[in-house]
């Protein structure tokens, strides 16, 4: 086991974009790490690095605490699942797990023990003998996971494993492997673009995006203290409401037919981060509230569409040419193109500076 | 009508009926040259021709042992046919090896290496075979005369892995495109270098686009005639220029050019009937991958 250090990484392809624009990240030992980001957001080109498939331009890559820059992928203990899981077609279950151990020159019953013993940890027994494209998707991803656990590496390091299953499977693996990780005690870091996946295993979320790391931290630290409006609009669904505001003197926000009286905690916080007025408001959905009791604090909105999900309805309302959208418990019902109340919550309202992107409050 | 069509009755036999008029339309030619190996001379150009053996004419086997024998001095020998039928096999044989092997190698480098204008270099490769053979033959012919390269088993081998290689390298290179590199990238992480990767897991994942590519390869060098008529015509001749001298004066030796030609097929078919498993898979490896 071991932990993970990228050291003002930058990855530079040979046209001279920049897939990852000087990454510094530390994964401690143990630690389940999501690297979470559109595609294109040099989150695969991040882990190849570590796994020593690619070469980083400049920087550092350390496992534990020796500098693996120069090493091949073979000789830096890493194993590594790949989204179309890259099992061996020619060969047998067993020959694709055992594969890893034939290249260390690991003694044939021992081979054979530690085979049998990780095809039971993933109750891949049934199909050792098989070749791997008789096998359904699921099966297919053990198998994977087999070849990257067989070899007890310090590392593991995940490539979207999950995509190419379908989704009740997807839950269940992603449970799987949450608890696995945890079993093994491994370091691993993960990469996907799917929010859930990241929410919901990662110990830690480090999302990217353009090559540039945006933010790192526990789930419910990024979901609820977005560091910039990228993180803000990537992870949430529905996406965090944005409007682009100017801040006046007197502690209100304007939008295009749309004003806001801010508490004025808020007005003196965002004076003391602040210089420039341009500001974006964002509210999630869920903060956004509804009624039909017009207060001081609330806003006229007109209800443009409806969605009824069942485990909760989503309102798409309007004031002046801002739109935001709303989730509510399904027994809260109000007519489409009627008028409501609308207010949100106002401790859990976010402000990013416009031009920096960064956050505010 | 309609229904008389989607009778499963009727439309088998049709399928059938089309089945055996395509394959009659290119197997007669085949059938005829067989035929016509086992005939006495007379019967060969006999107007109607006689199709059916035992029944319309008496096969023999004359022919065959005319041409793999010969008389010297009053004893039976090995005919200088044999002689061509080994060289043959020999240079057509090496030269597909050499020339799979080398172009598979080249065809990988390309697929999966960044390679200054790798665009050029393809279209290069492929440029050697735009102009006809025939244009080369001159140069060709001083340059070996110059190098010792005539009349030797290393020369027309070379010539052949020439004309075979950029074949190779384009077929192997489009298959390479179709095989994901993870499965490289996984070996090598596996802790294997990346000639091992190529070795134990791309090569044995190849070796049907191998097999097919060096049929196509094994059937040009097998048939060239010109070069081997001109560069090899004392020693290390193959069959190509051989076929013509059985044609015989005066009259042609139908018969015996007949059953020299069933003998000079028979290897290649050999050859594909070994490899007819692979063969399906490797010339349609673009449509049933994925």
């Amino acid at each position: 086991m071991a932990q993970v250090t990228i050291r003002n990484m930058v990855k530079r392809f040979a046209n001279g974009a920049i897939a990852v624009d000087n990454l510094n990240l530390s994964i401690p030992d143990g630690e389940f790490l999501v690297l979470l980001g559109p595609s294109g957001c040099g989150k695969t080109t991040t882990l190849r690095s570590v796994a020593g498939l690619e070469r980083q331009t400049t920087g550092d890559i350390l496992i534990g605490d020796r500098v693996v820059n120069d090493l091949p992928p073979g000789m830096r203990d890493i194993a590594f699942v790949f989204q179309f899981y890259a099992l061996y077609p020619h060969m047998s279950v067993y020959e694709n797990v055992a594969f890893p151990l034939r290249a260390a020159q690991v003694k044939k019953d021992e081979v054979d023990r530690r085979v049998k013993r990780v095809a039971q940890q993933l109750r891949i027994e049934h199909v050792l003998r098989r070749r791997p494209n008789r096998l359904s998707s699921g099966d297919q991803q053990r198998v994977a996971l087999g070849r990257a656990m067989v070899r007890q590496p310090q590392v593991f390091l995940m490539d979207e494993p999950l995509t190419n299953l379908d989704a009740g499977l997807r839950a269940d693996m992603r449970a799987e492997l949450k608890h696995l990780q945890a079993d093994l005690g491994i370091t691993m870091i993960y990469v996907t673009h799917d929010q859930t996946e990241a929410m919901s295993m990662g110990q830690r979320v480090a999302v990217m995006n353009l090559g540039v790391l945006q933010q790192v931290g526990a789930p419910l630290d990024v979901y609820e203290r977005p560091s910039t409006l990228f993180v803000a609009g990537f992870i949430g669904n529905p996406p965090m409401n944005f409007v682009d505001v100017r801040l006046d003197t007197g502690g209100m926000l304007y939008g295009s037919g749309f004003s806001l009286l801010l508490p004025i905690e808020l007005v003196e916080k965002v004076r003391k981060e602040q210089t420039q007025p341009e500001l974006v408001f964002g509210v999630r959905a869920e903060d956004v509230r509804l009624s039909n009791d017009s207060k001081l604090d609330t806003l006229q909105a007109f209800v443009a569409a409806v969605e009824p999900l069942g485990d909760e309805t989503i309102y798409t309302l309007q004031i002046g040419e801002v739109f935001f959208r709303a989730s509510t418990t399904p027994s809260v019902r109000f007519a489409l193109g009627t008028h409501i109340d609308l207010s949100f919550n106002m401790d859990r309202i976010h402000l990013f500076d416009a031009k920096t992107q960064k956050r505010v409050i | 009508m309609n229904s008389i069509l989607k009778n499963p009755l009727v439309q088998r036999t049709m399928f059938w009926l089309a089945t055996t008029l395509v394959l009659v339309f290119f197997m007669f030619p085949l059938y005829w040259l067989v035929i016509s190996s086992f005939k006495v001379r007379g019967d060969v150009t006999l107007t109607p021709p006689t199709l059916f053996p035992f029944v319309q004419f008496q096969p023999t086997l004359d022919n065959y042992i005319d041409i793999l024998t010969t008389t010297r001095g009053g004893t039976t020998v090995a005919s200088p046919f044999i002689g061509a039928l080994v060289n043959s096999i020999l240079i057509s044989g090496t030269a597909t090896l050499v020339a799979v092997l080398l172009g598979t190698l080249a065809a990988y480098a390309f697929s999966r290496f960044r390679i200054p204008s790798e665009g050029n270099l393809m279209f290069f490769i492929l440029s050697t075979r735009m102009l006809p053979p025939i244009v080369v033959i001159i140069p060709i012919f001083l340059m070996f005369s110059n190098l010792g390269l005539r009349n030797s088993f290393v020369g027309l081998t070379l010539l052949y892995v020439t004309a075979g290689l950029p074949f190779v390298v384009w077929m192997m290179k489009g298959f390479f495109d179709e095989i994901p590199r993870e499965y490289e990238d996984a070996a090598m992480m596996d802790g294997y270098s990346r000639i091992e990767a190529v070795w134990k897991i791309v090569i044995p994942e190849a070796i049907p686009a191998m097999l097919s590519t060096a049929v196509f390869v094994l059937i040009t060098a097998w048939n060239e005639f010109i070069f081997a008529l001109r560069l090899n015509p004392d020693k290390f001749s193959t069959v190509p220029p051989y076929l013509v001298t059985v044609i015989g004066y005066g009259r042609p030796e139908w018969a015996r050019m007949a059953a020299t030609s069933v003998i000079f097929l028979l290897p290649i078919v050999i050859f594909t009937v070994l490899v007819r498993n692979h063969l399906l898979r490797g010339v349609t490896f673009g449509a049933v991958r994925r």
